[in-house]
């Protein structure tokens, strides 16, 4: 396996993780895509990748933790108590960076390649798919602060916000399996 | 803050959001700019401006359960004259005053101290302020080569210049001082350095003497809170290190390596820590790690800003404003251990956010009396208004039963099955008030088992109490019962009427029969009152509870209205009357809405001469588990009605809306 297929292969599993972070399918109120597997492979992609982005490092224990956290969500048993509202607060904050950080060096890689791709504009794509994926998690934290003090505005803001968090899910899905693509065609004598 | 519990509450507050964003600047020490190691204070700023509990919300790391446990054991034992153990006295804003009133208790006295420590550390701070001031007063304007050094510098980096550049004796280090009219003092004889002019004048456009001044207010604030005052100092050296970063982004390789030497020359200067000026010199200790950050500089990625700034704005939500608080919670393990001063400690940490949940709460307590007194006590307390808690705290100390066997006695004869909401009516200032009823077997209160015979009816009796549901000024409610009444219930079916008033009902003449009509409705919270299982006589009701979490839902809504039309009629005259009614109720939209059959109800009358007749207009109803808004519960207050008489003649009958909350 050369060094363009390893990236390639992070990638995809960067990917799977996103669809995993945030398409939730439920059945019975339990997720079949539940989002702690999305960390675990979150945290392999940076992993994969520090080699090439050795900033990514920094991620390593972010990814570890918020994958701890979405487990104890998941296990149905298991109801965290109100005092876990600090750490609750504290993984919000480390998952939005995440996000924001993990996306920019993923564009940089793109950018990196970007002469060798026959498809332009992924690393744009990337900042772009950043960008909006911290305000639209602020947005979702800002709105569940106000939910229980408005149900009406929730209740009318959550089906927008529904379909705006599908449509960039699959969006940063698609870019990420397209960057995929792109890398696993290269060859080593690429630049 | 009007009391040492309001300081209490607030100072603990800031110190647990501090803690927190301590730990949070920890996590991200080397993955986020000094810009947001400093914009991220601007939580703490939120949190020592917003008072605790503003709008009934509560912070991350409050702290007011400990708080409230150690007022109510201190309070109960005392006579205060500004603190009371049944008011929770959170603060009302971040600014300390003296109440109306001589102190009378140790906590007074206390709160007197604290506010006179304010106004000691404030004096002492001004007096630094006022030595600097003086020190400078004979400082001498900078002219010649070296001001023009100065504003070439300014100009270079597109800054503005202070109005006054002065060299004083007093001054071992450049500084900057003043807000409105900012003068920057060069140590006398000084041969000026591009990268520490720049320092100053990036703190001069950044107004960082104007921050230093907002710290130095709540430095005297909380002047007993050695935390906070650690805090402030790292807020402070974040300003620095902030301005660091700024001046670094300005320069270029060898000359950032200077801009570390010349701090490193400070390093034995001192801090200098005069509330209205700002330096470079801010200890060797600081200048060390801040040495250390310039060795690690390095320029973030466009658009961290925005990560930053997003951080920051739910940062300062959660921990400034707070976030909602948690509705409902079985009273925990702890605060029973704790006794009496727990449960109501816990109790006055929880808020009822809707009338359902307030109702819900009270009518849980109720049921619970006997069967769990703590419990029972504690959902009581979480809705009494604050001038009703000495009465309970003294029913808590002093139960009205003796003995476990006249608790085993009331436990069996309790009125249990319900409850049973009749609507709410407006009262007219915000608040409503509702009619609660619970049912029994009568055979249960006789002790008469199996004494009825078959095919008799089931004889049932009802409790009812009339209730005052009223907003706090935080939003949340309380319930205060203003009376009570028991009778039999005389009728049966799915839908419960009770032979009695309900609080809003019209009166009217027609054709010389007097007419009472009641629009009502029959209102559930939860899944109390619940038809199915095992029935209490043919009620088809369940035991409160059998189904249901004892736990109050201290935000929930309504789950069922059934809207019906009830009243009598008495016939005075000495002749038959037949007349056809015809009662159209003004349905608000967001009121209950039809619920009667459509707009409007025909009722025959016939009555003989002195007869009493019950009117019962069949009813509608809407289910919908905890999504029936408080709106649709309340009872129309606009009612109008028509006789006919056999000619098909109308006549309106003029009616009274009389209200009764006995």
């Amino acid at each position: 396996m050369n060094r363009f297929q390893t990236l390639a292969r992070w990638t995809r599993t960067a990917a799977w993780g996103y669809l995993f972070l945030y398409l939730n399918v439920n059945i019975n109120n339990w997720s079949l895509l539940p989002e702690w597997v999305g960390w675990v492979l979150l945290y392999f992609a940076v992993r994969g990748l520090k080699e090439e982005q050795p900033k990514l490092a920094l991620l390593e224990k972010f990814a570890a933790a918020l994958g701890l956290w979405a487990l104890l969500e998941w296990i149905p048993a298991l109801e965290l108590p109100a005092w876990t509202a600090p750490a609750s607060l504290a993984l919000s904050l480390m998952g939005m960076y995440f996000h924001f950080q993990f996306l920019t060096e993923l564009s940089q890689i793109a950018r990196r390649y970007e002469d060798s791709f026959t498809r332009p504009g992924l690393a744009g794509g990337l900042l772009t798919a950043r960008t909006w994926v911290v305000v639209l998690q602020t947005a979702v934290i800002v709105i569940g602060f106000l939910l229980p003090a408005n149900l009406e505005m929730a209740g009318f803001l959550a089906l927008p916000m529904l379909l705006v968090g599908v449509v960039f899910c699959i969006y940063i899905v698609v870019l990420l399996f397209r960057l995929s693509g792109q890398l696993r065609a290269m060859t080593p004598e690429d630049p | 803050m009007y009391n040492l519990w309001a300081f209490l509450y607030q100072t603990l507050a800031a110190s647990g959001a501090a803690a927190f964003l301590l730990i949070l600047k920890r996590i991200f020490r080397d993955k986020l700019s000094p810009r947001w190691q400093y914009l991220v204070w601007t939580a703490l700023l939120a949190r020592l401006v917003v008072p605790v509990g503003f709008l009934g919300r509560s912070g991350v790391l409050e702290l007011s359960l400990p708080v409230d446990l150690l007022r109510l054991t201190v309070e109960l034992r005392l006579d205060s004259a500004w603190s009371s153990p049944w008011r929770a006295g959170r603060p009302w804003g971040p600014i300390p005053w003296l109440s109306a009133g001589a102190p009378r208790s140790v906590t007074d006295w206390l709160f007197v101290a604290y506010l006179a420590g304010v106004i000691l550390c404030a004096a002492r701070l001004l007096l630094g302020w006022a030595k600097l001031r003086r020190a400078v007063g004979d400082a001498v304007p900078v002219a010649g080569e070296r001001l023009a050094f100065l504003q070439a510098a300014a100009e270079k980096f597109s800054l503005n210049m202070p109005q006054n550049v002065v060299e004083s004796r007093a001054a071992r280090t450049p500084f900057l001082m003043g807000v409105l009219r900012p003068v920057l003092v060069l140590p006398m004889g000084w041969e000026p350095d591009e990268k520490v002019v720049l320092h100053e004048l990036l703190h001069l456009k950044y107004r960082d003497v104007a921050a230093g001044w907002v710290t130095t207010f709540f430095r005297c604030l909380h002047w007993c809170n050695p935390f906070l005052w650690y805090v402030f100092d790292r807020i402070g050296n974040d300003r620095e290190a902030l301005c660091d970063q700024r001046v670094l982004e300005r320069l270029e390789g060898e000359d950032r390596r200077d801009y570390g030497r010349a701090l490193l020359s400070m390093a034995e200067d001192g801090a200098l820590r005069v509330p209205g000026a700002t330096t470079m010199a801010n200890g060797a200790r600081n200048i060390r790690r801040r040495i250390q950050s310039i060795a690690r500089f390095k320029t973030f990625p466009q658009g961290m800003g925005l990560v930053s700034g997003c951080m920051a704005v739910v940062l300062s939500l959660f921990l400034g404003l707070g976030a909602p608080v948690q509705a409902g919670g079985e009273l925990p393990g702890w605060a029973s251990f704790l006794g009496d001063e727990g449960e109501l400690a816990w109790a006055m940490t929880q808020r009822a956010t809707t009338p359902a949940g307030a109702l819900d709460a009270f009518s849980k307590a109720e049921y619970l009396r006997y069967q769990s007194p703590d419990r029972a006590f504690a959902y009581r307390a979480i809705v009494a208004p604050e001038e009703d808690l000495p009465r309970l705290w003294a029913e808590r100390k002093d139960p009205p039963y003796s003995g476990s066997r006249e608790l085993m006695e009331a436990l069996e004869t309790q009125y249990r099955t319900g409850p049973m909401f009749r609507g709410l009516v407006s009262d007219g200032d915000g608040g409503y008030w509702t009619q609660m009823y619970f049912f029994r077997d009568k055979e249960l209160s006789r002790k008469e088992w199996d004494a009825r015979q078959e095919g008799d009816p089931f004889p049932v009796e009802w409790r009812r109490q009339t209730l005052s549901l009223r907003p706090r000024a935080d939003g949340s409610w309380t319930v205060t019962e203003l009376s009570s009444a028991q009778g039999e219930l005389t009728s049966d079916g799915f839908v419960i009427r009770v032979p009695e008033r309900p609080i809003a009902y019209w009166t009217g003449e027609a054709d010389g029969m007097q007419v009472e009509l009641w629009p009502e409705a029959n209102v559930q919270v939860q899944g109390a009152f619940i038809n199915g299982g095992t029935p209490v006589m043919n009620l088809g009701l369940e035991r409160f509870g059998d189904q249901i979490s004892f736990t109050p839902d201290l935000d929930a809504n309504f789950s069922s209205v059934t809207g019906t039309l009830s009243g009598r009629a008495v016939n005075p005259t000495g002749e038959k009357k037949s007349v056809r009614l015809y009662v159209s109720q003004s349905w608000d939209p967001d009121g209950v809405r039809g619920y009667t059959g459509s707009d409007g109800s025909w009722i025959d009358l016939e009555l003989e001469p002195g007869q009493t007749l019950s009117i019962q207009s069949s009813g509608g109803g809407f289910q919908a588990l905890n999504n029936v808004e408080t709106g649709e519960c309340v009872i129309t207050e606009e009612l109008t009605a028509v006789w006919i008489d056999g000619q098909g003649g109308e006549h309106e009958i003029p009616l009274t809306r009389e209200v009764n909350l006995k």
